[in-house]
């Protein structure tokens, strides 16, 4: 029988019970059929297309209160059991080990489907229609003078992930995400410098709907005029200023400063050997002034639109919402079902995520989104407040230490404020930080209708390294008195 | 899972066979790759997987496209061929298409061990044992990973290119903390586990972070700096992907301003790279892009740049000679120990790992960073106090021109990417590190 043929259900049915009979006290199971495909362009060349389709099987076990996993390409009901087997042996070498038994946090075992909400399924448009906008992005960015490159691409996944467990979970999941960008670069005349601007479009939990909606033939036309720009924009003069950054920028403040930093695992030093700890301490809920009393973070997988947006967890725990800082006040950790009651938490917040068969969930950041002010604050509000100043839209160089403490971040476009007005667009620009001072130094934050989605495809955690998929939204925020650096001076 | 060369040939004839393109190529990894995580001294997650990767080119005069799947089976194969050859059909032409390679030559690479490739759960289970064990007893905290694997590669093609390579590789990394914070990490790797001694590396990663108690903050600023072999394997890694013959020519890379050159020297004669994928020391994949045999290359050769990596289509249309990028490099080095290293620094800093590097300007290849799990102060030729830790900003192509002393070339692994390199430990005149980070 092809490995298509066979029912997801049999195959989880077999692999269970085996466990079951190797020993295991709990058992799951995640069966993905993954679709990629990667289109690009460079300039009006036509880069060969990518479709890649993985179908695996994955095993997760605790037995002697320890952990084993085992996956597979091959997925059939005896590979399924093969693996189980294989799990239980991996727990039981390493029960040894252990001092404190795995618990796992209660879940309800539900029976259920869920699909992103999908107008046009990016993997029903053929190629060579998304080839066709690539290159027109391309000449459109190109059509001023010193823009001398220009590279596109559209990348597009579907997930069917099916989960099922031990305590009776069954839950089938189809999941699609698109990211179209691009990246004009503007040469000088005498060969001397260059200058990029990336496309600010963001990566979204959406259908093909989410490309053509966007106008990205106007910003490519203005990307490569703003390329160009910055080859005789004057750099930035170092020194304490005001910054307000866009979503398109702050989106990545948060990920970094906020969203790893509240992970449990990293407070708890799972992750110590690899992405780092955490400066903030398990105890501190309810009481470390993490950012100015106009803050409030939330985390959630059921934003419209988001990367994160599931119906459940890789753990099977229903998505919901939570708090995470309350007007400034740290209020609460991301967990999975292993770590909750370490806190003292009954149940997980459903922030497991494996990113393929081949992987063991992990604690995985959900959407994390800094929430609108209450007043209707407009962009230009916020440059009115300030004298002298530093605007940022869209992400680009970025670093920040171990315990997410100290950070470095760019930008695509840094535009200088000089009282109350945007004055020039700047070149060679960063700002240095560190996380409560910069959070703290928030005094103003956009209203509802400046809010907007961005995020990443990509961010990295865990050995093996797995990469997860994950949406922050903000409106424009004002931050003052921080030290701006410039970079060709470093 | 480890397929037998014979159904490797079974795999590549079908998948030639089943092509109704003009050309067709197939690329196989397929293999066991297992793994051991632990953290707060108790073990997290575990695990074993078989996989097989089929990736597939197709194409029509120059159309072209790619396919992949999970599963060598003839049903999967012949679809994921049909797939390529769909899409490649329907694809616009491309200029920048390259023919099929024929029959090469390859390098004769020793890559394998069938220790490593048959390790068991018990066994890396008992090296993490050892670590935490050694951590509990010193009221330390470790976390670590260990993780082997056994592959195989192929590539094969319709113009009668065919090769394999088997390869097995392990490596173990460890971290140390104490309750008040200070931390130290080690690592190692080999093509040979057996040659992987777990209580070497938890002993150095212990000593670095009972070292690292009580740091005092120094003021940001230029250092003359020993830096360790971990941070010169980033560093290296870093600045091996950005030797692009093309991204020169094209004028968007520092091999092509502020008046480099192929060709020219910005380097001290002292500083040479150079890669060999049978180096047995540390042995690698040896062909690249579409099969190109990946030979003994100098990419850096007494100060002067002498290679950079030119693709298949770059070197066509220029008529030039097609160079792959290695996935190792090696740095000469020189005989002087650390210790001699150390000894010559009146006042400055010993840079142990690095953390969070990012690119800030591709023009001059600047990095940002910062030092992780060991940085301490060098006062007359020894090492004195542990330092607060600092974000840097530096370009490895400053730094190579700042080495004034090189030690013994080793193979380190680059705790940031990751990367195994062959790699001695350097004297610097200065290194820039640029604000306080007070994590550890």
């Amino acid at each position: 029988m092809a490995q298509h043929e066979i029912s997801n259900s049999a195959v989880a049915s077999a692999a269970i019970d085996a466990a079951s009979a190797a020993g295991a006290t709990y058992a799951d199971i995640r069966i993905s059929r993954r679709l990629s495909q990667f289109v690009h362009a460079r300039e009006q060349t036509p880069l060969s297309a990518t479709d890649r389709r993985t179908h695996g099987l994955g095993v997760r076990v605790l037995a002697g209160g320890a952990w084993g996993f085992a996956a597979s390409t091959s997925v059939t009901p005896e590979e399924g059991a093969l693996c189980a087997r294989r799990a239980v042996e991996i727990a039981k070498a390493n029960s040894r080990l252990i001092e404190t038994p795995v618990t796992l946090a209660p879940s309800t075992p539900v029976q259920a489907v869920w699909a992103t909400p999908v107008v046009r399924d990016p993997f029903d448009v053929p190629a060579g229609e998304k080839l066709e906008l690539l290159l027109a992005i391309n000449a459109e960015a190109m059509r001023t003078a010193r823009v001398k490159f220009c590279q596109s691409m559209i990348y597009s996944t579907r997930e069917q992930k099916f989960f099922a467990s031990s305590e009776g979970a069954s839950i089938d999941q189809n999941i699609c995400r698109i990211w179209p960008e691009f990246k004009a670069t503007a040469v000088s005349s005498d060969g001397a410098d260059f200058q990029s601007r990336r496309s600010l479009a963001a990566p979204v939990g959406a259908g093909y709907e989410a490309v053509t909606s966007l106008d990205l033939l106007g910003e490519a036309a203005r990307a490569g005029v703003e390329a160009a720009a910055k080859l005789d924009a004057p750099p930035l003069v170092p020194g304490r200023r005001d910054l307000i950054l866009m979503p398109s920028m702050l989106w990545l403040v948060i990920h970094e400063s906020i969203g790893h930093a509240t992970e449990l695992d990293r407070i708890l030093g799972y992750e110590a050997n690899f992405a780092g700890t955490s400066f903030v301490g398990a105890d501190q809920i309810g009481k470390l002034q993490y950012a100015s009393p106009i803050v409030n973070v939330i985390g959630e997988r059921t934003r419209p639109n988001g990367l994160a947006t599931v119906g459940f967890d890789d753990e099977g725990v229903a998505a919901s919402q939570f708090d995470i800082i309350k007007s400034g006040v740290l209020a609460g950790l991301q967990t999975i079902r292993e770590q909750a009651h370490i806190i003292g938490d009954a149940a997980s917040h459903g922030c497991a995520f494996a990113d393929s068969y081949a992987t063991t969930p992990l604690q995985r950041m959900p959407n994390i989104s800094l929430l609108p002010g209450k007043s209707a604050l407009t962009r230009e509000d916020l440059i009115a407040g300030v004298e002298d100043g530093l605007l940022i839209e869209g992400d680009g160089s970025w670093s920040i230490d171990q315990q997410r403490r100290n950070f470095q971040f760019g930008g695509q476009l840094g535009y200088s404020i000089k009282n109350g007005k945007v004055d020039s667009l700047v070149r060679d620009f960063a700002f240095q930080s560190n996380t409560l001072e910069f959070w703290n130094s928030c005094d103003a934050i956009g209203g509802p209708d400046t809010f907007e989605l961005y995020g990443t495809y990509f961010c990295g955690k865990g050995q093996p390294c797995q990469a997860a998929p994950v949406s922050h939204g903000s409106s424009p925020a004002r931050f003052r008195n921080v030290n701006t650096i410039n970079t060709a001076k470093c | 899972m480890i397929l037998s060369n014979e159904e490797i040939k079974s795999i590549t004839d079908a998948a030639i066979e089943a092509s109704p393109a003009d050309e067709v190529e197939i690329q196989i990894e397929a293999g066991e790759r297992a793994d051991l995580r632990f953290g707060r001294n108790t073990p997290t997650n575990a695990s074993l997987t078989r996989f097989v990767d089929v990736n597939v080119k197709c194409a029509y005069g120059a159309r072209e496209a790619f396919a992949a799947s999970s599963g060598a089976d003839p049903e999967t194969v012949r679809e994921t061929v049909l797939r390529a050859a769909e899409l490649a059909r329907s694809a616009p032409e491309s200029p920048e298409y390259v023919p099929l390679l024929g029959v090469q030559e390859y390098e004769d690479v020793d890559g394998w061990d069938d220790g490593t490739a048959s390790l068991s759960p018990s066994l890396r289970a008992d090296t993490a044992l050892t670590t935490i064990a050694e951590a509990r007893s010193r009221g330390l905290v470790s976390s670590g990973y260990w993780e082997n694997a056994a592959t195989v590669a192929v590539i094969a093609n319709s113009a009668g290119l065919t090769t394999s390579q088997r390869a097995t590789n392990a490596n173990y990394s460890v971290t140390m903390r104490s309750s008040s914070g200070a931390s130290g990490w080690a690592a190692a790797a080999s093509h040979r586990a057996a040659d992987i001694d777990g209580s070497r590396v938890t002993r150095a990663a212990v000593a670095k972070a009972l070292a690292s108690e009580n740091p005092i903050e120094l003021p940001p600023g230029a250092y003359q700096t020993v830096l360790e072999p971990s941070v010169m394997a980033d560093m290296l890694a870093y600045m091996m992907g950005w030797m692009s013959r093309r991204e020169a020519d094209e004028g968007r890379s520092y091999f092509a301003l502020n008046g480099q050159r192929l060709g020219d020297a910005p380097f001290p004669e002292n500083i040479v790279i150079r890669s060999d994928p049978a180096y047995s020391a540390l042995p690698s994949r040896k062909w690249g892009e579409g099969g190109l045999p990946l030979r003994p290359t100098t990419w850096i050769d007494h100060g002067r740049v002498k290679n950079l990596s030119v693709s298949r289509y770059w070197a066509a249309r220029n008529g030039l000679e097609a160079i792959g990028r290695p996935d190792v490099a090696i740095m000469d080095g020189a005989d002087a120990s650390l210790d001699e290293l150390v000894a010559d620094v009146r006042y400055g800093l010993l840079l142990g790992s690095l953390f969070y590097v990012r690119l800030v300007d591709p023009r001059t290849m600047l990095l940002t960073g910062l030092s992780r799990d060991g940085l301490f102060l060098i006062e007359g030729g020894k090492v004195t106090r542990p330092v607060v830790n600092f974000r840097w900003n530096e370009s490895p192509a400053a730094l190579l021109q700042s080495v004034q002393r090189l030690g013994g070339s080793c193979v380190a692994v680059g705790k940031e990417t990751g990367a195994s390199m062959v790699v001695p430990p350097i004297l610097a005149r200065e290194f820039h590190f640029t604000s306080v980070a007070p994590s550890t």
